[in-house]
C-alpha cells in the first residue's frame, strides 16, 4: 500500500455520459453515477496544482433522551461533495473545465471547433477503420491529425488517423460508428480552434432546447442532450485513482498576474465519490493524457504572463479593439459565477443532491489592476457609467502552423468600482473591479455569437490541438 | 499628463464655509497615506427575463470616503493662514475649531460636528486640477503611537463628493502651502500618568508605555440618499440625489484608551479594574528643545480589561483598556493653564506655532 505524495497526484477531467447522450441521466444512486461515469484516458488530463474535495458526509446523532447522557447512535443523513481545483493554465487541458463552466460551444461539425490550416477531405465509400478521398490528400506525415466529418451520415465523429495506407486513404481509430459513405465531407487538421459561449443553463437539457439547428442529420439525433457535467478522477496513492462523478462547475475563476502562469480555480459539485471505481480502475490514471493519444501532439505550454498579445479596452462606440486600446495591466481576474443550487434533495435522491440548477442570474465580474496611474481614462469610464469592451488574448508558441492562444472576449461591461489610493511614497497603482453585462447586440470585431438570445456576456477562444466538439461526445478511443 | 507617484503627492486641507461648497487649501497634511475612493452602490437589473445573463446595471448612489493616515507634527506655519498641521483634522474629528488661550490651542468634544472640510491633493495627472473630497465629515480618528515611532492618527472620512479635477483647488494652492519641514511628536516624548480621582495625576503617576490607541467613534450616519429637498427636511438644499446628504451623530460618540505596559510589575490596573474606580490621566507630549507640547488629558476613564498573559518564556506585558467618559465631579482634569476644566472625553491642547484658534 502506497502512501499519497502530491508530486505523484495527477488529475483528469471529461464531460460525460457512458449512458450516451440520449438516455443520460443525472444519477441518483450510485449505480446511477456508475452509469454516467466516463472512462478517462489520453484527452482528459489536466494540469492541476491542489485540491480540496471533500465528501461532506452530514451525520444526525439520537439525540433522544434515554436516561443516559450519552449518545447512543448515528445516521448518515446526506452526502452533498463539494470542493475546489486550482489548476495552472496551459494551452491544452483547460477546454473541459471551461466548457462545463460557460455551458455552449456549437455543435455544428462543419466549423466547430473551427478547424486551422485544415485539409478539406471528401469520401469515397470508406471502411469501418478507414477514411477513403480519392484525390489523394493524404502524406505520411498525416498520422496523429484528426479526421471531422461534417456532412451525410456519419456527420460529427471524429477520429485519429493511425496508420497511412496510401495517398487515398488512411486508417482510423477507433472504428466508425457510421462508415462515411461516398461524397461525405469532412476536414483534417491538427489545429483548432474552440467558441465557447455561456448557456442559459447548466442542467441535462435536449440539444435542440438550447440550440435549434442541432444537426440531427448525422450521428446527433433530435433526442441528445447537452450534458455539461463530468468525471473529475484524482489520483492520491497509486494505482487506485479516487473517481469523482457527475461534477458540476459552479464557478470559474480565472488569473493571471505579472511574472506569473494563468491560474484557473474550478468549484466542482460531484454527485458523489467512487474510491473503487469499476470503470477508471487500477492503473488506468497511467493513461491520463492531454495529448489524445495522437504522435503529433506538440508539447503542452503553460500560459504566461509575458504572452499576453494585448489587453484591450474601449467604450462599446469604439469598436473595433484595435491596438490603439492597447493598455498596460499588471493583473487580470474574471470569475464565472453560474449560481447553482446544490443542496436540494428529496425523496427519490436519498443521501445525495437533485441535480444541480441555476439558482439565480450568472455573475461574470473581474477585476485588472494598472501598475501606473496616470490618466483618469478609467475613473472617467467608471463614473460615466460608460459601457465598455474588452479583449485578452494570450498568444503561445506554433503548433504545426498556428500560434496556440486563448483569446478572452467581454462585449459588454460596466466598472463597478476603481481606486488609486496613495498608499505610501511609492508609485500609485490603478484597480478597477467590472462586471459584465448580456450585450444587446452584435459588438464589431468580436466573434460571432451563435447563442443570441440572450447573447453571451464572455467568450473565451482556445486554439489548441483538441480536435474535439465538447458537448458532442466525439472522443471515442475509450 | 504625468504618472502618480506618492512621494510626489501634496495633500492640503480647509475648512469649508457651506456644506457641498469646496475652498482652497489652508493646512498642508504630513500624511502616510490615502485610500479615499468613490463607494459607488449600483442597481443590477436582476428581473426576471428568461435569461440566465443579467443584461445591465444603473448608478443609484455615489458616496465617497475612506482613510487618511498622517503623522502628527507640531504645527509650523508660514503666515497666519497656512500651517503643515494635522490641528485642523483633529479639530474637525472633535468638532471643535479650539479656544487660543495661554499660547495654547485646547479643543474638547462638542456635541455637533457642524463644520465640513475639504481635502484636495495631487496626483500628478492633470496639469492643473487635484483630486478633490468635497464637504468631509470625519467618522472616527485613531491616533496611536508606539516604541520608536511617531504618533499617528488614522481618519475614515465621509464625503458628499469626490473628483479627480477639482471644482476650486488647483495644483498651486497646494504647492503654495508651507515647505517648511515640523517635527514629528515623538512616542519618547510622551509621559502618561494616570491615577485615580483622589488628585490630580503628577510625576509619581507615571506609567512606562510601550504603545497605544486611542479611538474616536463619532457613530455618524452612514452614507444616505434622499430626494430632492428644498430646505424642507435639511438645513440646505439637497440637488443631487445621487450624492449623500449630510452626516449627523447617530449615537453616542464612543471613546476608548488602550495601552500596552512594557512591563506586568504591579496589580494596579487589576486592582483598578476590580474595584471599578474611576481614573483620569495626562497624555503630555513635549519637544524637547522648542517646547511645543502635543497634550491629550481624560477626566474620566474605567478600565475595561486588562490582562497581563504569559504568552511565552519573554518578559509580560500588559493591555490595559479603558472606557472614557466626559467629566465627573471628582475629576481634577485640566488644560494646561490651570483653569479649564476638560469636560468632554479627552481634551487635546496644542502649543506650536499657531498664534489664534484654528477655527471658529
Amino acid at each position: 500500500m502506497g502512501n499519497t505524495v502530491g508530486a505523484f497526484s495527477k488529475a483528469a477531467f471529461r464531460l460525460e455520459s457512458d449512458a450516451g447522450m440520449v438516455n443520460a441521466a443525472y444519477p441518483t444512486t450510485v449505480a446511477g453515477a456508475d452509469t454516467e461515469e466516463v472512462l478517462l484516458k489520453s484527452s482528459d488530463q489536466i494540469t492541476f496544482l491542489s485540491e480540496s474535495l471533500k465528501e461532506n458526509l452530514s451525520f444526525e446523532q439520537d439525540v433522544t433522551l434515554l436516561g443516559t447522557p450519552g449518545v447512543p447512535n448515528t445516521d448518515l443523513v446526506s452526502i452533498l461533495p463539494a470542493g475546489s481545483l486550482e489548476i495552472r493554465g496551459f494551452y491544452d487541458g483547460l477546454d473541459a473545465l471551461i466548457a462545463a463552466a460557460m455551458g455552449f460551444e456549437l455543435p455544428l461539425a462543419t466549423n466547430s471547433p473551427a478547424a486551422q490550416n485544415s485539409t478539406a477531405l471528401i469520401s469515397t465509400d470508406s471502411g469501418a477503420t478507414s477514411y477513403k478521398d480519392g484525390g489523394n490528400p493524404f502524406a505520411s506525415g498525416d498520422i496523429g491529425k484528426f479526421i471531422r466529418v461534417v456532412s451525410g451520415a456519419a456527420e460529427g465523429q471524429v477520429r485519429r488517423i493511425s496508420a497511412f495506407v496510401g495517398a487515398g486513404e488512411v486508417t482510423i481509430t477507433p472504428a466508425w460508428d457510421s462508415n462515411p459513405v461516398n461524397a461525405t465531407t469532412a476536414v483534417m487538421a491538427q489545429e483548432w480552434l474552440h467558441l465557447f459561449e455561456l448557456s442559459n443553463h447548466l442542467h441535462d437539457e435536449l440539444w435542440t432546447s438550447v440550440y435549434g439547428s442541432y444537426p440531427t442529420g448525422g450521428v446527433g439525433t433530435a433526442n441528445d442532450q447537452i450534458i455539461r457535467r463530468g468525471t473529475l478522477g484524482l489520483l492520491k496513492w497509486n494505482p487506485i485513482p479516487q473517481i469523482w462523478r457527475s461534477c458540476f462547475i459552479n464557478s470559474l475563476t480565472i488569473s493571471l498576474s505579472a511574472g506569473g502562469v494563468l491560474s484557473v480555480t474550478a468549484e466542482f459539485i460531484p454527485f458523489d465519490l467512487d474510491k473503487t471505481s469499476s470503470t477508471n480502475t487500477t492503473g488506468l490514471s497511467n493513461n491520463w493524457a492531454f495529448d489524445h493519444a495522437s504522435p503529433l501532439f506538440v508539447t503542452n505550454e503553460q500560459i504566461i504572463f509575458p504572452e499576453i498579445s494585448y489587453f484591450r479596452i474601449a467604450a462599446t462606440g469604439d469598436a473595433p479593439l484595435d491596438s490603439g486600446d492597447n493598455t498596460g495591466i499588471r493583473e487580470f481576474t474574471i470569475t464565472i459565477n453560474n449560481n447553482l443550487k446544490v443542496d436540494d434533495m428529496d425523496a427519490s435522491s436519498t443521501f445525495y443532491r437533485l441535480m444541480p440548477m441555476r439558482n439565480s442570474h450568472r455573475e461574470i465580474t473581474g477585476n485588472f489592476k494598472i501598475p501606473r496611474y496616470n490618466a483618469d481614462t478609467f475613473f472617467d469610464f467608471q463614473n460615466a457609467e460608460s459601457e465598455l469592451i474588452v479583449n485578452l488574448k494570450i498568444t503561445g508558441s506554433t503548433i504545426a502552423s498556428s500560434a496556440r492562444y486563448i483569446n478572452f472576449w467581454l462585449p459588454s461591461l460596466k466598472l463597478e468600482s476603481g481606486e488609486a489610493p496613495v498608499g505610501g511614497a511609492g508609485v500609485v497603482p490603478q484597480s478597477y473591479n467590472f462586471r459584465c453585462l448580456t450585450p444587446g447586440a452584435a459588438v464589431t470585431g468580436f466573434p460571432t455569437q451563435n447563442l443570441i438570445a440572450p447573447r453571451s456576456e464572455l467568450m473565451i477562444q482556445t486554439l489548441s490541438q483538441n480536435p474535439y466538439s465538447m458537448f458532442r461526445d466525439q472522443q471515442k478511443e475509450y | 499628463m504625468g504618472t502618480a507617484k506618492g512621494f510626489a503627492t501634496i495633500m492640503g486641507v480647509a475648512k469649508e464655509g457651506s456644506f457641498k461648497t469646496a475652498v482652497a487649501p489652508t493646512d498642508k497634511v504630513p500624511f502616510i497615506s490615502e485610500g479615499i475612493k468613490w463607494n459607488y452602490e449600483d442597481k443590477i437589473f436582476d428581473w426576471l427575463q428568461g435569461s440566465a445573463g443579467i443584461p445591465g446595471m444603473d448608478r443609484v448612489f455615489e458616496p465617497s470616503g475612506g482613510s487618511l493616515e498622517a503623522e502628527i507634527v507640531y504645527t509650523q506655519k508660514t503666515d497666519a493662514t497656512n500651517f503643515i498641521s494635522t490641528g485642523l483634522l483633529i479639530a474637525m474629528a472633535m468638532g471643535d475649531g479650539g479656544t487660543f488661550t495661554g499660547g495654547a490651542n485646547q479643543h474638547l468634544l462638542v456635541d455637533t460636528l457642524a463644520d465640513p472640510f475639504t481635502v484636495a491633493w495631487n496626483k500628478q495627472i492633470n496639469a492643473a486640477k487635484v483630486w478633490e473630497a468635497i464637504s468631509c465629515f470625519i467618522n472616527t480618528m485613531t491616533i496611536t503611537g508606539e516604541t520608536n515611532g511617531s504618533l499617528k492618527v488614522t481618519f475614515e472620512l465621509i464625503a458628499y463628493d469626490l473628483l479627480t479635477d477639482s471644482s476650486t483647488s488647483e495644483i498651486s494652492d497646494l504647492t503654495s502651502l508651507p515647505t517648511t519641514v515640523p517635527s514629528p511628536v515623538l512616542f519618547n516624548q510622551m509621559i502618561f500618568q494616570i491615577a485615580d480621582q483622589s488628585g490630580e495625576p503628577g510625576a509619581g503617576d507615571q506609567y512606562g508605555l510601550k504603545s497605544f490607541t486611542l479611538t474616536l467613534n463619532n457613530n455618524l450616519t452612514p452614507p444616505e440618499q434622499l430626494t430632492l429637498d428644498a430646505t424642507k427636511t435639511l438645513d440646505y438644499a439637497h440637488t443631487d440625489a445621487m450624492q449623500p446628504i449630510k452626516p449627523e451623530r447617530n449615537g453616542h460618540r464612543e471613546v476608548t484608551l488602550e495601552v500596552v505596559l512594557g512591563r506586568y510589575s504591579g496589580d494596579d490596573f487589576f486592582d483598578w479594574q476590580n474595584n471599578e474606580t474611576a481614573l483620569q490621566a495626562y497624555f503630555l507630549g513635549t519637544h524637547p528643545s522648542s517646547s511645543e507640547e502635543f497634550d491629550i488629558c481624560f477626566p474620566h476613564l474605567k478600565i475595561l480589561d486588562a490582562p497581563a498573559p504569559v504568552s511565552g518564556p519573554e518578559v509580560v506585558e500588559q493591555t490595559v483598556t479603558f472606557q472614557c467618559f466626559t467629566r465627573n465631579s471628582a475629576s481634577d482634569i485640566q488644560f494646561s493653564d490651570n483653569a479649564t476644566n476638560v469636560t468632554s472625553e479627552f481634551g487635546i491642547e496644542t502649543d506650536d506655532q499657531r498664534t489664534a484658534v484654528i477655527y471658529s
